[in-house]
Parts: structure tokens; sequence; C-alpha cells
């Protein structure tokens, strides 16, 4: 095809005229039912050749012209429908064919127009080359024919003239300018074309010197130049070897040429010849090629993409600064080398792709996961295209690639923090939300928590919108949550409130909310975002707490316990009742002591083995008697327990202590009353038994006493009738014990009580000189009691009054009103009671009065009536001067 | 005094010694006297002859302040004196609400007894002392 193609094209411009000439003629000659004009078909297939794409169509339509014109020329005679119908077929067939061929044209055009500048250079200049090799081939025959001369002249000069015909017309139609010079570089042969590149006419340029065509700088160069060539004994050197030389136009303009030169010598003249070929199109077209290559290979080399182009076997050609670095190839070498030998860890479904690739298809991936050989994952975006040589093969692939790892991790981690807070909102005890800051505060986003909260649906308030917030907030504190809001919105600053919520169920639940106010561009508010939580179990559980820490708070302050808390050796907080226990008036006498102090020297060791037990972690140690000082220095019985608690500050210790004192006087004095009691109860069954016998010895006392008047046997009799009346006192002290009865109380007036005492001791008194005086509250309030008690009482003083008067005095007796109380007081002017026995004056068996006088149980007997009646006793005695018993008794 | 010197006194008391101290005693006061050593006896000498005053111990056999309501039934009129020894309060007003004249406990000096027997004969039923 190639050889042929450039025949056709030099054949065609004069085979189709005369072709479809001779078509014409034959169809006229042959009958009209012959279709000879089909013929037409060859030389519209010869226009291919043409350079025109129009030319088809213009030769169809002159084809198309002839055909009819043939018909009308004929004689039409009888198959003129035949030739009719065969020449319309002819017509169709030759336009189809036209059309085709423009068609044919206009795809090869298209697939060579990228390089048709190169192509169309390379086939100038292949003809140049042509024309020199039979510019050559001509001088050879012309040398030959020369030799031949001598044989066959006539024969010679014919083939001389054709031969100079068939070079002349060579060179006028050569595209390149030809130039000859003879040996002094005056030009002798100047073509066509030379004319038009040099601007300048034949006529003019026949006998100029060489160097006009050549700029001044060139022109020694030039001329030593082609001297040497002509003595190098080379007879051609072909285009471009000369490289690039500048020509100079008549009108001084300079051009890029390419030259080719031969020379030879005729009748010993040496001609040069140069082939010059104007080459300011290509170099223009190189240089723009140039820039376009240097254009894309910078596109390619710093696009912001992983790119890379490869050849059909997967060698690198080329490949972005991107590329390198999304995957660490800074330190190899690419280009030339297979892409698999460069990723070894490319798995085969990645190779798969490079063949569909290869097959001509485009692949796109938009996220996969590529391993790489250290085990990293690079997570891609990947296109594989191919790429299309001139010739529209496959001729590589290009990969497009991007590293979205970051992205995916980004993805991931976005989604991850989503997911956290979706699963922390979703299982907040409460509800987020966004709403409008109106009184109905609707919602616009809110979150599931809302229905575990208030029992309505989000649905309820955002799609139905068949509840508002508003309507669930309580109604006693809605005006004041929306005044909260509304004075926080406006000063800019986030809201905090607590208050009411009413459910579905109609259970009024509190609520803590946190929020704030979201503003637009323009300042204004947009819509409030908050936070809303359950803290109806928190309310509670203050409340409890509160109510629990009050209770014990209470409990400690009235708690008959001395309580205080001991942390690292110092006294944190005491009770009322551990200041008193302490003898101190405020806390702060006993407050940052050490415990140590306020404890009596001979408990140290035990206290402090007692407090290490329990910084060890012993729970409490058990109850154990001490003894601990007052401020004064005074030793007091205490039973002390403690324990140990632990809160935010640390280990203390809790320590409570009884005054056990009057326990333990109390404890005394019951042993001694039991002692009595018992003593009383053998007395009460001796009773019966002695009291017959005494009264037996008292009888014969008597009877005797009156029938002797031996004085000293009356006397003697006189001592036992006195023991045994000293005996029956103490019989009917110790009875009166035994014989106490539960007291009969009820509501008594002590004054009737004191009168009809005084009365029974009237005569008594009288002789002892005793001055009663009374000072009786009248009214005075009831008392509780039993009226024989309160006479013994009473007796029992009075008898102690006159034993206290023996010189007579005065005796008081006073009753009078106390709150809740009556007050008894009997007070005489006797002796007194010494310091140092005022103590013991309540003891059983204890008696200041003289032997035979006082049992030692009487005032035993009203103390201990007076503490049945939850009533009070009190001595005060001054020695000479007297004594005064003040009895306190409670009111009916 | 003739008619005092007949006045028959009832003694009851189971303790042979207080019963002769007091019959000594009483007998120089020229009282005729009758003798009882328990409830029983009493109660059956009284049935037998209601005496002009009774003065008896109370914790003896078939004693008791329910002997003295029985005794108080048969001699309706007759001064009754009871002694006890270390009798209480309630005894002695069980015993007066039973009838008798006079309670005395034991030891009781025997001059006081003498003074009220001799003041219930003199004044009839009523006087009472301690």
């Amino acid at each position: 095809m190639k050889d042929v193609e450039p025949l056709a094209m030099r054949t065609a411009p004069w085979t189709i005229p005369l072709l479809t000439i001779g078509i014409f003629v034959v169809d006229l000659l042959t009958p009209v039912g012959i279709a000879v004009s089909i013929l037409y078909v060859i030389p519209l297939l010869l226009t291919v050749f043409r350079s025109k794409d129009q030319e088809s169509l213009y030769f169809c339509g002159l084809a198309t012209s002839l055909l009819w014109l043939g018909l009308f020329l004929k004689p039409p005679g009888s198959s003129l429908l035949y030739g009719v119908l065969n020449r319309t077929l002819g017509t169709v067939v030759l336009w189809i064919l036209a059309l085709g061929l423009i068609r044919f044209r206009r795809l090869r055009h298209e697939s060579v127009q990228a390089g048709r500048e190169l192509m169309s250079e390379r086939v100038e200049r292949a003809h140049a080359e042509g024309l020199m090799m039979e510019a050559q081939q001509a001088r050879y025959y012309a040398d030959r024919e020369a030799v031949r001369a001598v044989v066959g002249r006539k024969e010679a000069e014919e083939q001389l003239l054709v031969s100079q015909l068939r070079l002349e017309s060579i060179i006028e139609s050569a595209m390149d300018a030809i130039i000859t010079v003879d040996e002094t570089q005056r030009v002798v042969l100047f073509n066509h074309a030379a004319e038009q590149m040099f601007g300048c006419s034949t006529q003019e340029a026949i006998g100029q010197p060489l160097d006009r065509f050549l700029p001044a700088r060139f022109r020694e160069g030039h001329r030593q130049h082609v001297q040497r060539f002509g003595r190098s004994g080379v007879t051609s050197r072909k285009m471009g070897q000369l490289g690039a030389v500048m020509g100079l136009r008549s009108n001084g303009e300079e051009f890029p040429i390419e030259a080719a030169i031969s020379h030879v010598s005729v009748e010993r003249t040496r001609y040069f010849t140069v082939v010059l070929r104007d080459i300011t199109e290509r170099k223009h077209a190189e240089s723009l090629l140039q820039e376009t290559t240097e254009r894309s290979r910078l596109l390619m080399q710093y696009a912001p993409a992983a790119l890379a182009m490869l050849d059909r076997d997967l060698r690198y050609l080329a490949v972005s600064q991107r590329w390198i670095t999304d995957y660490r190839l800074e330190d190899q070498i690419l280009i030339g080398r297979s892409h698999y030998e460069v990723f070894p860890e490319i798995p085969e479904r990645w190779k798969v792709v490079h063949q569909r690739g290869l097959a001509g298809e485009v692949i796109r991936c938009e996220e996969d996961c590529f391993v790489r050989q250290d085990g990293a994952e690079q997570w891609l975006q990947w296109e594989v295209r191919p790429w299309y040589t001139i010739e529209g093969t496959v001729g590589g692939l290009v990969f497009f690639t991007e590293d979205i790892t970051k992205r995916k991790q980004d993805e991931a981690a976005l989604h991850e923090s989503q997911r956290q807070l979706s699963t922390l909102i979703g299982n907040l005890p409460g509800f987020v939300y966004r709403c409008q800051n109106n009184r109905n505060w609707t919602f616009e986003y809110l979150s599931e928590g809302v229905s575990d909260l208030t029992g309505y649906s989000v649905s309820e308030y955002l799609v139905e919108r068949s509840i508002s917030y508003g309507d669930n907030t309580h109604p006693g504190d809605r005006e004041r949550v929306w005044q909260e809001i509304q004075a926080a919105v406006a000063q800019r600053r986030p809201y905090e409130t607590t208050y009411r919520i009413l459910t579905r169920a109609g259970e009024v639940k509190s609520v803590w909310e946190r929020g704030e106010g979201i503003y637009a561009m323009d300042g204004g508010l947009s819509y409030l975002e908050g936070f809303v939580t359950d803290i109806t179990e928190r309310k509670r559980a203050e409340h409890l707490l509160r109510q629990s820490e009050e209770r014990y708070r209470r409990l400690i302050a009235i708690s008959p316990y001395a309580i205080f808390v001991n942390r690292g050796d110092r006294i944190l907080f005491a009770n009322d009742q551990a200041i008193k226990l302490f003898g101190a008036v405020k806390a702060e006498e006993i407050l940052g002591k050490s415990p140590l102090d306020l404890f009596h020297p001979d408990y140290h060791r035990v206290i402090q083995e007692r407090i290490h037990e329990l910084v060890e972690g012993r729970p409490q140690v058990p109850m154990f008697e001490e003894k601990v000082l007052t401020l004064g220095g005074k030793p007091v019985d205490v039973e002390v327990s403690a324990a140990r608690f632990v809160d935010e500050e640390g280990p203390a210790i809790l320590v409570m202590l009884r005054d056990i004192g009057e326990r333990k006087r109390l404890q005394e004095q019951l042993r001694k009353t039991e002692r009595i009691a018992e003593l009383g109860t053998v007395a009460s069954g001796m009773a019966h038994e002695i009291g017959t016998p005494m009264n037996v010895i008292l009888g014969r006392a008597e009877y005797l006493m009156d029938r002797v008047t031996d004085e000293s046997i009356k006397k003697g009799l006189q001592t036992i009738v006195t023991q045994v009346e000293r005996i029956t006192r103490v019989m009917n002290q110790l009875l009166s014990f035994a014989r106490r009865k539960t007291p009969e109380r009820g509501a008594l007036d002590l004054k009737q009580v004191v009168e009809d005492s005084l009365e029974m001791f009237h005569e008594r008194l009288v002789r002892s000189r005793i001055q009663v005086e009374l000072s009786l509250a009248d009214p005075c309030p009831m008392v509780l009691a039993d009226a024989d008690q309160m006479s013994q009482v009473m007796i029992n003083l009075v008898m102690n009054a006159v034993h206290a008067m023996p010189e007579g005095g005065t005796l008081r007796v006073t009753l009078a009103p106390e709150p809740q109380m009556v007050r008894l007081t009997v007070a005489d002017t006797g002796h007194g009671i010494p310091r140092e026995v005022i103590k013991k004056i309540f003891d059983p068996f204890f008696t200041t009065k003289e032997f035979g006088k006082g049992t030692g149980l009487g005032l035993t007997v009203v103390k201990g009536i007076i503490e049945e009646h939850q009533g009070s006793i009190a001595v005060e005695s001054q020695e000479g001067a007297g004594t005064t018993f003040t009895i306190l008794l409670p009111q009916s | 005094m003739a008619k005092e010197k007949t006045a028959v006194l009832l003694i009851v008391e189971d303790d042979r010694e207080m019963r002769s101290l007091l019959c000594d005693e009483f007998c120089g006061m020229g009282y005729q006297l009758r003798e009882a050593r328990d409830g029983d006896e009493a109660f059956l000498s009284v049935l037998q002859s209601v005496p002009d005053a009774i003065l008896t111990d109370l914790r003896m056999p078939a004693g008791g302040d329910d002997y003295v309501s029985r005794l108080r039934t048969v001699a309706p009129q007759c001064p009754i004196v009871v002694m006890t020894a270390f009798g209480d309060a309630r005894l002695k007003a069980q015993v007066l609400k039973a009838g008798a004249n006079a309670y005395f406990d034991k030891p009781v000096h025997i001059a006081e007894l003498k003074d009220c027997v001799q003041q219930l004969l003199n004044h009839g039923p009523g006087a009472e002392r301690r």
C-alpha cells in the first residue's frame, strides 16, 4: 500500500480525466441497455488519492451529469426504461461510494492528525531525497551517455536531451529550493522553489554570489566549508548533516534552512548543488512540540494526584511526584521498571484489572485497600485507563490513584465519634434538645430520652406537635423558668435551672436543665440548645440525706452521752454533753486538744492501744470503763466506747462517753437499800415472834417495879423497860421498810398532812419549848402522794428537828408552789450537822443522836419515800445555826 | 366501886407467859377474870356468858380479824381491846372495822392497857387509843 500510494497520487491527476472521457465515449457508443456507466466507479475510487476531500463529491457530480447526458444524446429505443433504471442504480451506487469515501478519508485524516506535521515533513524530506537521487541518477545517465557519445553521438544527444528535459522538469517541480553554484560560488541554477524561498527571481539570482543568500555572519564560514567539502572527495552530504543554517531572504528576513550539498565536476569546472529547505515551519512545530511535551511532563510531574503512565508491559514511562510520595518510592528509580517489580505485593485482582485496562476498558474503584509489603494498609481510590498510540492501539495504561487512608481514618473516626455521641445521648438519663425561645419551647430537635422522662414520644413533640414542653412544665414553675431563661438569654450566658415537670402519667418529677442560646450571624437568637435530666431521685436522696443528717445532728445534740470526734490526735467536735462532762463552758475549751489530755493518766496506755486498733482498721472497740479529768482536774468515772469512721478527710474516731459516777452512786445506794429491805423482811417475819416475849419482859419489869421498894432494883427494872422500848423502836423502823406497800398515790393536800403531824407533836413541842412557825401557801396545789407515807415523812422530820433542839428553838415549816412541783421545807434552829457527816445523814443506821435515841433509819426512810414519789430531798445545814430539809414533790 | 370489882374481863392469849402477866396485872385491879387460849375457846366463853370486856390477842389459833367480827356478833355491846405483836396501820384499820374498840401493838405498856380497859368499862364503848 505504501508503495502504491505515492504512485497513485502522482498518476491520479491525469488518469482520472482520461478515464472519465474514455468511459463517456464508450457509454455513447454502447446501446442504452448495457450499464457501462457503472465504470465511472473506477475514476471515482481514484479520487481517494487526491488531496482534497471534496474532490470525490465534485467528481461524483460530474460523473452523474455525464451519465445522464449520455442517455439524452443516444437514440432512446425500446429499452429506455431499463436504461433509466440502470443509470439510476449507477447514480445511487456512485453517490453511496462517494459519501463512503469522504467518510473514510475523514476518519483517516483524524487518526493521523496528531502526527501530521511530522509526517508531512518526513514525506517531503523523502520526496526531496528522492529528487536528489533522481538528479544523481540523471547525472549518472548523463555521464554514461557522455561516454557513450563516442559510440553513438546522435543517440547520445537524443538521450541527453531527454535527460536534460527530465532533469529540468524535476528541478522546476521540486518543492525544495535547488541552487547550483560554480567554483566561484556564483549561482548558475536557481529553481522555482528557490525563487519563492528567497523572494528573488531566477534572472536576478543567476550570476549572483551565493553569499547574498546567507546572513553576513555565516558567509566566511560557509565559503570555507563549501571549499572543504569540495576537497573532501565526498560527493554528497545528506539533508540535515550540515546542521541548521540560516538563510537570508531578499527582504532581509533570516530563516532556518536545512541543506544538502553535492558537488560535481563538469569539464573541469566544479559545480556545487545545494538543496535547501525552509524549516521555519518545522522549527516552529518542533519548538511547539517540545513546549507541549515539557508542559505535559510538568503537568504530570507536579499534578496534585498520584499518576503513573505505563507501557503495555507495565513499565513506567512517567510518574507524578505525588505517586512517589504516596507510595514512598523516593529512593527508587521508577522509569523503565516494571510496575510489578516495584510493587511485588500487588494482588491478583489488580493484575486482572490491568489486563482489562490493556484490553481497552476504563476501570474505577472508589475504595480499595492496598496491603503493603510491610503490612501497612493503604486505602485507595483508583482509576485505570488505557492510553492509545497514534495508530489507535492501546499503548499502555495510565493509573490515577488517590490515597484516601487519611480520609478513611477520618471517616472512621467521625463515624465512631458520631456513634459514641449517639450512644451517649441515647444513654443519658434525660434528653438533649434544640428549641425555639417561646413559652411552648417548641422543639426542633429532641433525643429519645425525652420519652423516659415525660412519657411522651419524640414524634408527639416534633411531628404531631400534640404536646409541648411548656405544657409539661409544672404550672408552679413555668413563669420562673421562663424568666430565668429570658434573663440568661438577654445576657448571653448559659442558663441552669431546676424545676418540676408533669409526666403523661401525672407524676411530678424534678429535673435539672442546662442550656444556652445559639445566635445567628446578625446577633439575633436563633434557638436554644441544652440538656434536661431527671433529678427526682437525687432530690429525694438529698431530702432523705438532709433528714438523716438532721436526725443524727439532733441525736447527737440531745444524746445523754458525751460525744466527741477525734482525728489525728485532735478533738474536732464535741457535743454539749461532752462540754459539760469535761467541765467546760464553751466547745473551744476542748476543741483542738489531744484526747489524752482529757483522760486520767492511769488510762493513757490503754487508750493509746485502743486508738491504735481503730486506726489500724478495727471498726469499733468495746465499752470500757475509764476515768476522764475535767478541765478542773476532777476525775470522773466514765464508760467509753469508740468507733472508727472514714469520710472525705480520712479516718476519724467517734468517741462516746457516759458519766457513770451517778450510776455508781446509785448502785451503791441500791445495795444499801437492798440490805435494809432484807433486814426488814427478816424483822417482819420475826415481829410476831418477838413482840409477845418483849411484851412479857416489859410487862414483868413494870409489874415488879410496882412491887419493889428497893431503888436499885427499881433502877434495874427501869433499864429493862428502856431497852425494850429501844428494841421496839428499831423493830418499828425495820418493819416500816419491810412493810412498805405500793404507795396509793392520789391528789393530796400537804397542808392537811403538815397540820395533822404538828398536832400530833403538839405536847412534845411545847414541852421542848419549841416555837412553831408555819408558812403554808393557801391554796397550795395538791401533790400526787400517799397520805400515810407523807405523814411518816413529816413525823420523821419533825422528830429530827425536835431532837436537834434539846434546848428549844424554832421549827419553821413552809409549803410553797414551784413550777410543777410543791416545795416543803422543815427548818430547825438546832445544833446543825457537821460538814463531814452531812453526806451520810441519809445512809441507813447512821445517827448522830446519843445512844438509844435514834434508830439511824429515819432519814433513810424519808429519802426512800420521797424518791419513790419522783421527788427530791436536799439538806442544808450550818453547824450551830440549824438545818433545813427541802423536799420537792410533783404536783398532781 | 363494888360494881367495878365484879366486872368480868375475858383475857384471850395463846402465850402462857403473856396470859399469866395479864392475869396478874388485871387480877390486882379487882376484875373477875376469865381466860381463853385461842379464838375458839374465847368464842365458846362469850357464848356461855358475855363478859364486861374482852382483852384479846389477834395472832393465835382461830384468831385474826374474822375472829373479832365473830366475837362482835355474839357480844355486840361488849368492849373489845385487841393487841398484836408489831401490827401495822392496815391491820389496825381492819381490826377496828371488824368491831374492836381499841387496838394496841405489842409490846405495850400494861399501864396503858389498864387505862384503856378502865375507861371502856367506865364510859362504855367508843374510846379508842392507839
